[in-house]
């Protein structure tokens, strides 16, 4: 979550027409204390029965945990973009992201 | 005693290869071959992302109001999964 807010301005337009979520099966309070913590700029999700991660299939099979992929959704509602697994400390994973909010039209 | 014995280790082997010719026949046969992993489920590109409505948190704390994905429609949506908090990435 580092690298979505040290990049939130040039890949999300300081949330200018683009919301992140940020889901995980964290409790709810975690997030909030490290959202905190780390000022972080995205609203965070707390997915703890994984019904999200099931929706995505993204959720591990054997542990409550999902899997790190991200969805970028359009204003029409619709799948715009995926990123499966996406590559958190690939430079190139961001560069891929901002291009696919931009073509989605949020950015 | 040598023969019968040599014979039973030469019948344990043939049945070894014939197994696992079989497992290799079976591999190769299968659709995709046994070893692909089946292709991910979920919503695919061009489909309606599926609707949530989970509790949400901000940097100023929990939010008071669950967050459903349908109430940003006109916006765009980066849905991010990740395995936990204070992970890197």
């Amino acid at each position: 979550m580092e690298a979505y807010r040290d990049q939130y301005a040039t890949i999300f337009k300081n949330g200018q027409g683009v919301t992140v979520l940020a889901i995980s099966t964290d409790e709810v309070s975690t997030l909030a204390d490290w959202a905190k913590e780390k000022d972080f700029p995205v609203t965070f999700v707390s997915d703890r029965d994984a019904v999200a991660g099931r929706a995505y299939d993204v959720k591990v099979p054997t542990l409550n945990v999902n899997r790190r992929v991200v969805f970028v959704v359009g204003p029409d509602g619709k799948v715009a973009h995926i990123m499966r697994p996406f590559r958190e400390l690939s430079a190139d994973a961001y560069t891929e992201l901002g291009a696919a909010v931009r073509r989605a039209g949020g950015g | 005693m040598r023969g019968p014995a040599a014979r039973d280790i030469l019948i344990g082997m043939a049945n070894h290869l014939q197994f696992l010719t079989a497992v290799l026949l079976l591999t190769v046969a299968l659709p995709g071959g046994a070893q692909d992993a089946p292709p991910p489920g979920g919503p695919k590109v061009g489909e309606m992302a599926p609707d949530f409505e989970l509790p949400g948190a901000t940097r100023t704390g929990p939010s008071q109001t669950p967050v459903r994905l349908s109430d940003f429609r006109g916006q765009t949506v980066v849905i991010a999964f990740f395995p936990k908090a204070r992970t890197g990435g």
